[in-house]
């Protein structure tokens, strides 16, 4: 029951992640994912497990926050031209829509993988799959490297699940390495989005 | 291993990288240095038998283990001051002793796949933020996000592939099957090497990333993910067991090399067409692993150690030559000396004989052949074909060089010196083939030969 519970927000808030435009949108449900997911393992796991992962997510929504706030602030030029720049894949991309689409899929992909490969116990296999489908489709199906990079992170919060579930008693270096790498992780996509806007910039002035 | 000699494998270089954030660039190039000497030191000092218990967990390094740190902080300090002669400003000194201690992290940690695999994924994450930061153009940037996305994305696809390998450890003949795991690793792998068809970021971050960013990327973490593969097998043997999985292997390596091999006659740039020869190079790599000898995987180990030379070598020399030709040099008369480096350190990646890539290669035509020589035969035709298309890429490179030939700047000659010493050392190569092999001795997962 209590599994349910966190269980369905988590579902909602994933799902609002990868079909949501606006940033702040996207953001929070990033932070909310981090936290069911640690809550999660709290019930399922140790608490402790649960605060490291708790922490890192706060801090990996935290060094995230002030790229995307540069990079969708502004005057509307400034915000069309920064999609124009972090476009990484160019014309005859899928368009937000699909998105939509790619959620539901997602969703079917997990409910249908959960009940044929149980890797881990009920619920929690339906989890870190929904996670990872829904990382994946965001990853491939994406137009811009914003998402790709939402993407990512999602999948990041999908193995740790999955790996917390399979090995319970985790040493506390396997902890910090995991979450080094997902702070690590969202500081370079920061950046990469700065330095991608501020020479995009010069890129299309040149044009 | 002891408290000293791990201080000075991951916490001295961690230190000293900071010392570089703060200090000037000739400071911090010297820092960066001695953070690859220190390393070299604390190899040196480990003893590979001995492991140091810190909390639940014993570290150690193995023989294999050493010899990849000592060859990395080796290529570390080359790569150091290439960047310092070339008058290059980037973050390469900092970032540079933060990946190495990474990576030295990673390989003490024996058999926790999971805590070694996030090792090489922060290693990859950090040259990832240099490539995106080294240059100041836009297509630099876009080519560091592009390998951010994939090596992270292969990160994942080892981490989740280790967990597979603990289930299947648990419970074989379970839901989770030995080639399912191996299928998930070799995505992981492929992705962090860029084999065909998972390629993209390789000729992409060589043709527009800068030097020391794609030096990071193919020069660097190619060695450190072999041998996390090699840790990966040792700790879990049974994922070679299944013959299935070794054809399908071989079969891989040999579609990498002849996808890289026909990429290499598309009408591109230099450094593009070197970039599919490097696609089309993991071939030999692969195919050395996928034998399972030990003559198999020390030609394997040696084939990385030397690509990872000369594409150093290679982007270094190719970055410049290109650099010359768009006027950024106009001052200085033209001369041969960066063009004729690129010549010999291609000639020396496709194993031309007597050079040293056919020394690296020797033991692997060796291996294979122990299955089906036809598998060599091939492998030594798509090295043909890679030669005939970067010879022709070259020779339309090529300008009329006034004589008498002006002298060589220092970088040129650094370079040249660096050409000769990576097209020769093949002629005596026994006693690299042999520590190698000796240490692949140690090796459980092996056939003896």
């Amino acid at each position: 029951m209590n599994e349910l519970i966190i269980l369905i927000p988590l579902v909602l808030v994933a799902s609002l992640l990868s079909v949501s435009l606006d940033w702040r949108v996207a953001l929070a449900s990033l932070w909310a994912v981090h936290l069911l997911v640690s809550l999660w393992l709290a019930i399922v796991v140790t608490p402790e497990v649960a605060l490291a992962k708790a922490i890192t997510g706060t801090t990996v929504c935290v060094l995230l926050w002030p790229s995307l706030r540069a990079l969708f602030t502004g005057t509307d030029e400034a915000r069309r031209q920064a999609r124009r720049v972090l476009n990484l894949s160019g014309v005859g991309s899928t368009d937000e829509p699909f998105l939509l689409f790619g959620a539901i899929l997602a969703a079917t992909g997990a409910v249908a993988l959960s009940q044929a490969f149980p890797l881990v116990d009920g619920a929690n296999n339906f989890a870190w799959l929904w996670l990872a489908l829904l990382g994946l489709l965001l990853v491939v199906l994406s137009r811009d490297i914003v998402r790709v990079g939402l993407g990512l992170l999602l999948l990041v919060n999908a193995v740790d699940l999955v790996d917390t579930m399979v090995a319970r008693n985790q040493g506390l270096l396997a902890i910090g390495a995991r979450s080094t790498v997902a702070i690590v992780l969202a500081l370079s996509l920061a950046m990469s989005w700065t330095y991608l806007q501020a020479r995009g910039g010069r890129f299309l002035a040149d044009e | 291993m002891t408290y000293l000699s791990l201080a000075l494998l991951v916490v001295a270089p961690v230190v000293l990288a900071s010392g570089a954030a703060a200090a000037p660039r000739r400071t911090a190039h010297a820092l960066a240095i001695l953070a690859m000497i220190v390393v070299a030191a604390g190899v040196l000092l480990t003893q590979p038998q001995q492991s140091l218990l810190v909390g639940n967990t014993a570290l150690g390094l193995t023989e294999i283990g050493r010899l990849e740190l000592a060859f990395l902080a080796a290529l570390g300090v080359l790569l150091t001051g290439y960047h310092y002669l070339s008058g290059r400003v980037s973050a390469l000194p900092v970032l540079l002793p933060a990946l190495l201690a990474s990576t030295a992290a990673g390989r003490t940690f024996g058999p926790s796949l999971l805590v070694a695999a996030s090792f090489l994924q922060l290693a990859a994450i950090l040259a990832s933020l240099l490539m995106v930061s080294e240059q100041p153009d836009w297509q630099a940037g876009v080519a560091g996000a592009v390998y951010l996305t994939l090596s992270a994305l292969g990160g994942m696809a080892l981490l989740f592939g280790f967990v597979l390998a603990d289930l299947q450890r648990i419970s074989p003949g379970g839901l989770v099957t030995v080639p399912f795991v191996v299928a998930v690793l070799a995505i992981g792998v492929a992705l962090q090497w860029g084999v065909a068809p998972l390629y993209f970021w390789l000729p992409n971050a060589f043709q527009r990333a800068g030097p020391a960013g794609a030096a990071l990327a193919i020069s660097f973490l190619g060695p450190a993910t072999l041998g996390l593969l090699i840790q990966a097998l040792s700790a879990q043997p049974q994922l070679v067991a299944d013959e299935t999985v070794t054809r399908f292997l071989t079969y891989g390596s040999l579609f990498t090399a002849v996808f890289g091999a026909l990429a290499t006659l598309a009408p591109a740039k230099l450094r593009r067409t070197l970039g599919y020869v490097l696609v089309a190079d993991l071939g030999y790599v692969l195919a050395g692993v996928a034998t399972f000898t030990r003559i198999g995987l020390a030609g394997a180990a040696l084939h990385m150690a030397h690509r990872s030379l000369t594409a150093l070598l290679l982007l270094a020399s190719a970055t410049e030559l290109e650099r010359v030709d768009r006027g950024a040099t106009d001052v200085r008369p033209p001369a041969p000396y960066l063009w004729g480096t690129v010549l010999v350190g291609t000639l020396s990646l496709l194993g031309v004989p007597p050079l040293a890539g056919f020394a690296a290669n020797w033991a692997i035509y060796q291996a294979i052949s122990l299955t089906d020589w036809r598998l060599a035969i091939a492998l030594q035709g798509t090295s043909l074909v890679c030669l005939a298309a970067v010879l022709s890429a070259l020779g339309r490179l090529r300008r009329s060089y006034p004589h008498p030939w002006r002298p060589p700047t220092a970088l040129e000659t650094t370079l040249m010196v660096a050409a000769v010493a990576v097209a020769l050392w093949g002629l005596a190569p026994g006693p690299a083939l042999g520590a190698i092999h000796r240490a692949a001795g140690e090796l459980p997962f092996l056939k003896p030969f």
